[in-house]
């Protein structure tokens, strides 16, 4: 008698057990298939970015640091600073990342998403890991950078 | 964009999934009551894989008591930067620490896990409701999977510039960005003493995509074990996502060797990524081994305190 109670008592608490369960997963589940966005999508401004007042600052700021891309490292064989950075990305093939992307462009004038300098710096993952490697650059940066591209990566 | 409160079709599949594992369930555990004043019921099969993970993905197996594991992803090794980077020890590491409790014994799981990638929380329930036997009367053992990961991370700042994919209405971040679900249900068979199999179709349900993919990702995998002694085994494990391939996609391969005690499971893992939640592994790129690019890293789990 009392093995049956305790058999009875046991499939109670594991029904309220899997009660209690699929409600939890259950809230969850449909709290994470609530919503169908897709995004975001960059639509380029029509005010033209310059390369001298506003993309060197970013590289000024964020890439050349000691180790990184300064005229003396160089690192991947990239100069970013003033007076190189342009020549180093426009039309350039890159060579870095033991030949894994040797063949693609640096910077592909009118065309960011094929552009490995807007890959690398939106973490896109399509050339390695992101850039600046301990933290990404300000969106409005990133932005900046894809829209100067896009707009023909002139040496404005 | 409105927040949507219909539940949309792969909402409606997963908790579908889940009623019918639950009426699976229950019927089986009725019919086992019943049928035990007869006949013995047929004896399940035992061993065919010997945690609740292969590699990445789950298994077939519910833990038998309060569980700890580790599971570590080193950095990225470059073909020609073995050794400069150490197989990439020196750099920047993905790993998961999980708590995992068996709610009903042999049939329910739930496991609370943190990942580095994306500061991501999640919880897992695994629901067995299907056994090989020894006979053979069943063939096959089958369980539902369900894991609801959420990233912690700090939403970057919109600009003004950035939009739904529809180009007019402003883009802005919801909590509900932050979760993505991930259904699968595994059916494992042992094929022999000590030869494993295991395949499962999974849904990944994202709240949030980038412009031109679907919220939806239909993935195969399958996975197999081979013990060459009593406690050591070879793993591998192989998926195919049907959707949002880019056309540079690999398709995610990982091998390990399994070394396993009484309490302790220890595994070291070759892999084509360094992703551990499911739900990264089939949206994220992966490394192309053909290319010499790869990534090492371990699982150690502890059953029973």
């Amino acid at each position: 008698m009392n093995t049956k109670n305790f058999t009875m008592k046991t499939q109670i608490n594991n029904l309220n057990r899997l009660i209690l369960s699929a409600t939890v997963i259950g809230g969850m589940l449909f709290y994470s298939s609530c919503e169908k966005d897709k995004g975001p999508i960059f639509v380029a401004s029509t005010v033209p970015v310059s390369f001298s007042s506003t993309i060197q600052p970013i590289f000024t700021a964020n890439c050349i640091g000691s180790g990184c891309h300064n005229t003396s490292d160089a690192t991947a064989g990239l100069d970013l600073s003033v007076g190189n950075a342009y020549s180093n990305l426009v039309n350039v093939a890159s060579g870095g990342a033991g030949g894994n992307y040797n063949t693609a462009i640096r910077v592909v004038p009118s065309n960011a998403a094929s552009s490995i300098l807007w890959n690398k710096v939106a973490n896109t993952k399509k050339y390695g890991g992101q850039m600046p490697s301990s933290s990404a650059l300000a969106s409005g940066d990133i932005s900046n950078i894809q829209t100067w591209i896009n707009q023909g990566a002139k040496n404005n | 964009m409105k927040l949507s409160l219909n539940i949309n079709q792969s909402g409606r599949v997963g908790i579908a999934c889940l009623v019918l594992a639950a009426c699976m369930a229950s019927s089986v555990t009725v019919n086992a009551q019943s049928d035990s004043t007869k006949t013995p019921p047929p004896a399940p099969v035992s061993g065919t894989f010997r945690g609740p993970n292969l590699i990445n993905m789950p298994t077939c197996k519910i833990i038998d008591a309060l569980s700890f594991s580790i599971q570590h992803r080193f950095g990225e090794v470059l073909p020609g930067d073995q050794l400069n980077n150490f197989m990439g020890m020196d750099l920047g590491a993905n790993m998961r620490i999980a708590l995992g409790y068996p709610i009903i014994k042999d049939k329910l799981q739930v496991e609370i896990g943190r990942t580095s990638a994306g500061k991501t929380l999640d919880i897992a329930l695994k629901y067995h409701f299907l056994s090989q036997t020894e006979g053979n009367e069943m063939p096959v053992s089958a369980t539902l999977y369900a894991d609801i990961s959420m990233t912690t991370i700090k939403f970057p700042a919109v600009s003004s510039n950035e939009y739904y994919a529809d180009s007019v209405t402003p883009f802005t971040y919801k909590f509900a960005d932050r979760m993505v679900g991930y259904y699968q249900l595994i059916i494992d068979r042992k094929f022999t003493k000590n030869f494993s199999l295991e395949v499962a179709p999974t849904l990944i349900y994202q709240n949030l995509v980038a412009a031109g993919k679907d919220n939806q990702t239909y993935v195969l995998q399958a996975g197999g074990r081979y013990k060459f002694t009593k406690h050591d085994a070879l793993l591998a494990e192989y998926g195919y996502s049907f959707n949002n391939r880019d056309g540079s996609m690999v398709n995610p391969f990982s091998a390990g060797v399994e070394f396993s005690t009484a309490g302790h499971i220890f595994q070291i893992v070759f892999s084509s990524t360094n992703s551990i939640l499911g739900k990264d592994i089939y949206t994220v790129d992966n490394a192309n081994i053909l290319k010499g690019n790869y990534y090492i890293g371990f699982n150690l789990m502890r059953i029973g305190f």
